[in-house]
């Protein structure tokens, strides 16, 4: 038992080593500037909705022809602090809907806003009282190599957004998660609740918008450094049986 | 005098009439350190655990010698992928518990050791929780040695999200205990063990869910307007511990076919669920298992 | 005054057989009891009840007053060897009677002075960290004794501890169970080796096919007995049917079996009458060859107690 404590003790030192060489990037803190950065445009509908209103939506080639299987991102705001994210994938090209919602009082806005991937295409909103339709164009569209953004994050990371010039700036991370919404001029530290690519878009709706911001955030650790510390787990673990087994000898 | 002072005043006059020495029996949690300390030594003397070790200890080995790379790159899909090694996740959380655990009881019965440890004045649930609680220790060590060098060695392949390493660590856990907990409750209902049992349910209850899916027209590799299926959360279940721990890490599980239908549809639950399901399942196979060993006659 | 071992109207069944039918027994403080029986007799399932290896159907079993079914109290004061079980052959005598003793809380440096004195007690202590898998069976034997003695139990028990050993292993494991004498040890062993019993022990229960047929001291029990002599006796001719009529028709003579053509046993309810057997012989022209008593005092008894188509079990 003695020799395989240390044949097991000596790989595990020799190992470490071998993985402290490991690229293994330390926590950096990030600071981007970007000058004149153009963004992709949201397009924004404004919906009155009452307690039982029900919304549907879809969009589809304005040709009718056979719809390529571009994703859209639509996504809609109840409220100015909470972001309800109705994420559809209208590759399907059916309706998508909103339910209606106890929580929606006579009065209350919907505002339903689409980033579109291509044109032209339709966009038809249907509730119990209104219907509207807008044809996208190319003013709504947003060219991926337009855009700012593919920053990776992890959820619970922190990033700081300082804006210099006059436009609304949206933050999207991931498919679930709610970003807060920055106004022109104006600084905020937000939490990143989903890990993915972190996507900024004008908050503007008119054709291509313009902005100077700064987006700063401390990189996380390697994931790298965790196996260490499930290495000191395992080692624990492993450590205990070499315990129970030491030698039991009497003179 | 209550029947229970009557008869700790009788077993105090048994010991009061033998000059000399008086033992006095420890607390259960006394011997269950005693039972899981004895379970240690015995692993330690068994070629198996010694094998799983050494097998964890030479990861980085097979890594940074290209060795790991050369055997997997040519099954693994074309995007980063952390670690080569960590493809084979899914088939530790199954292998090592399962051998681990899967044969102490039935080889106490079978070659008559349990013969002398159960005639001790120790209660049998004591040696049951004992030898599980070592079984379970020695199964997570072994299975974290092995995924922290996979992890250490899938930083230089970009993988970057801590977060989701950590839970994707903490659901690997839960897996093994409830892999550890089905393999040492079952091994008491058959002779030889439940080793082989537990690693052909855990790979065939997959297929089972596939196949169920698959009827219903709910894979979504196949159907693109998948959206979710009545049979989700039978994927919360243990066996898709190993696929759902990668696929939190984005880890394209490699060119494995069935890897990749499962990291398709796999269900959007969180963390938690994953865990508490685990534990669940565990704790039922536990209990199982104690049942039997409560009421088995030698 | 309460009695080491105490067994109430004791019925095991397993499905439709019975084992142990409402069996009452009492080993009392102090005692050596000899639990005999052929075979199947239900010696062992006894045992297993009393130290918890089986639950009962009916009745109870108690170990200084205290219900088996409590079995973390009742097996406090007890050491028991019960069907031949193994150690760890990965282990050590040494590690195995340290988890034994920790398991029964002996601890500390009193764990070690423990071991040392039981292993001397066993005759084992030079094999101490050798691995029990490569002992010969009598050594294997001795080191599960080894573990019973380890509490320093009151009461020990013990399942036919001389099963399967040479005969220097049984005389040596003999040897051992007398050296563990003492004021208010109680014993109780099961075995089929009617000498054991008679050097071992100072009380017998006789056990078949699952009931006691006999209980009692086995000084006042031979006393009782005395004169259950079976004769064997060789001639150099052939025995004739006339002779062996005249032989069942002698005196005290219960029981005559010719066995073969030149040799017969007769048993005596009473004294032997070894010289009327010589002159009955001699009357019917047969050659004398040899005359021997078959087996002890004690042997006879169980015999005669246990039936002819037992005595295959006792050796």
């Amino acid at each position: 038992m003695k020799k395989i404590a240390i044949m097991l003790a000596l790989t595990l030192i020799a190992t470490s080593a071998f993985c402290m060489l490991a690229p293994n990037a330390s926590a950096a803190h990030v600071k981007e500037t970007y000058i004149n950065a153009q963004l992709p445009d949201i397009y924004r509908l404004e919906v009155p909705v009452k307690p039982d209103t029900y919304l549907s939506f879809s969009i589809y080639p304005a040709d009718y022809s056979n719809y390529p299987r571009y994703p859209y991102n639509c996504f809609y705001y109840n409220d100015e602090t909470a972001f309800i994210d109705a994420f559809r994938d209208a590759a399907k090209g059916g309706p998508s809907s909103i339910p209606s919602s106890n929580s929606y009082a006579y009065g209350d806005v919907i505002y339903l806003y689409v980033i579109a991937y291509d044109a032209p295409h339709k966009l038809k909103v249907t509730s119990n009282y209104a219907e509207y339709t807008h044809v996208l164009s190319a003013g709504d569209l947003w060219e991926e190599s337009d855009s700012v953004g593919g920053f990776q994050m992890y959820s619970g990371q922190n990033v700081k957004v300082t804006l210099y010039s006059d436009t609304d700036l949206y933050f999207r991370t991931g498919g679930y998660n709610s970003d807060p919404k920055l106004k022109a001029w104006e600084t905020t530290t937000f939490t990143v609740r989903e890990t993915g690519s972190l996507n900024v878009y004008s908050g503007n709706s008119s054709a291509f918008a313009f902005a100077t911001f700064t987006i700063e955030y401390d990189e996380p650790p390697s994931a790298g450094a965790f196996g260490f510390v499930f290495l000191i787990v395992a080692v624990a673990c492993i450590g205990l049986m070499v315990y129970f087994a030491r030698p039991q000898k009497i003179k | 005098m209550t029947s229970d002072e009557a008869a700790i005043a009788s077993n105090d006059a048994a010991h009061a009439a033998v000059p000399g020495r008086n033992y006095k029996l420890p607390s259960d949690i006394d011997q269950l350190m005693a039972v899981f300390g004895a379970q240690m030594r015995l692993y330690s003397k068994s070629k198996i655990v010694i094998g799983f070790i050494i097998i964890a200890l030479v990861i980085p080995i097979l890594v940074y010698s290209g060795a790991a790379e050369t055997i997997i790159k040519g099954a693994a899909d074309a995007s980063p992928s952390p670690s080569y090694l960590l493809i084979l996740l899914p088939l530790f959380i199954i292998a090592i518990p399962a051998m681990m655990a899967g044969r102490i009881l039935s080889s106490e019965f079978r070659n008559r050791t349990a013969y002398l440890l159960f005639t001790l004045p120790v209660s049998r649930h004591i040696y049951y929780f004992g030898k599980f609680l070592a079984a379970f220790v020695l199964s997570a060590g072994v299975f974290a040695m092995a995924y922290a060098f996979a992890v250490i060695c899938g930083s230089g392949y970009g993988l970057s999200y801590p977060n989701d390493v950590l839970g994707s660590f903490v659901m690997c856990t839960a897996g093994v205990f409830a892999l550890t907990a089905m393999a040492y409750g079952l091994s008491t209902y058959f002779k030889n063990g439940s080793t082989g049992l537990v690693i052909a349910i855990m790979i065939f209850l997959p297929f089972i869910v596939l196949i169920l899916k698959a009827l219903t027209g709910d894979i979504g590799f196949f159907n693109p307007d998948y959206t979710g299926s009545v049979w989700d959360p039978l994927m919360t279940l243990p066996p898709f511990t190993g696929y759902q721990a990668l696929y939190m890490i984005d880890h394209g599980v490699g060119g494995m076919f069935l890897g990749e239908l499962y990291s398709t549809f796999l269900g959007p639950y969180s963390t938690v669920v994953y865990v508490a399901v685990s534990m669940i399942w565990g704790v039922l196979f536990l209990l199982l298992g104690m049942l039997n060993v409560n009421k088995k006659e030698l | 005054m309460t009695n080491a071992i105490d067994v109430n109207a004791l019925t095991k069944s397993f499905g439709s057989f019975t084992a142990v039918h409402n069996v009452n027994m009492t080993v009392k403080k102090g005692e050596y009891m000899g639990l005999l029986g052929p075979n199947g007799a239900g010696k062992s399932t006894m045992l297993k009840v009393i130290t918890g290896m089986l639950s009962p159907t009916s009745g109870s079993t108690s170990v200084n007053g205290i219900d088996c079914r409590d079995h973390r109290r009742a097996m406090e004061t007890v050491g028991c060897v019960i069907e031949t079980p193994e150690c760890y052959p990965n282990f050590t005598p040494t590690e195995v009677l340290s988890y034994v003793g920790k398991l029964r809380g002996i601890t500390g440096p009193g764990l070690n002075a423990r071991i040392r004195e039981v292993l001397d007690e066993v005759r084992m202590w030079e094999w101490r960290d050798k691995p029990i898998g490569k002992f010969s069976k009598g050594m294997k034997q001795r080191v599960t004794l080894a573990q019973a003695l380890m509490p320093d139990p009151d009461i020990l028990i013990l399942d036919e501890p001389t099963s399967g050993l040479d005969p220097r292993g049984m005389v040596e494991v003999r040897e051992i169970l007398k050296g563990l004498k003492r004021d208010n040890r109680s014993l109780l062993v099961s075995t089929h080796m009617l000498n054991e019993v008679s050097e071992v022990c100072n009380s017998v229960t006789v056990i078949r096919r699952g009931q006691v047929i006999l209980s009692d001291n086995v000084k006042e029990l031979l006393r009782k007995n005395t004169g259950n002599v079976t004769l064997e006796v060789y001639v150099r001719n052939s025995i004739t049917q006339e002779f062996m009529d005249a032989l069942r028709r002698f005196d005290n003579v219960v029981a005559a079996e010719r066995t073969d053509e030149n040799s017969f046993t007769a048993r005596f309810s009473g004294n032997d009458d070894r010289e009327g057997i010589v002159e009955l012989v001699k009357r019917h022209d047969l050659k004398l060859f040899s005359l021997n008593q078959k087996g002890s005092d004690l042997e006879s008894l169980y015999l005669s107690l246990t039936g002819e188509e037992d005595k295959d079990d006792i050796r």
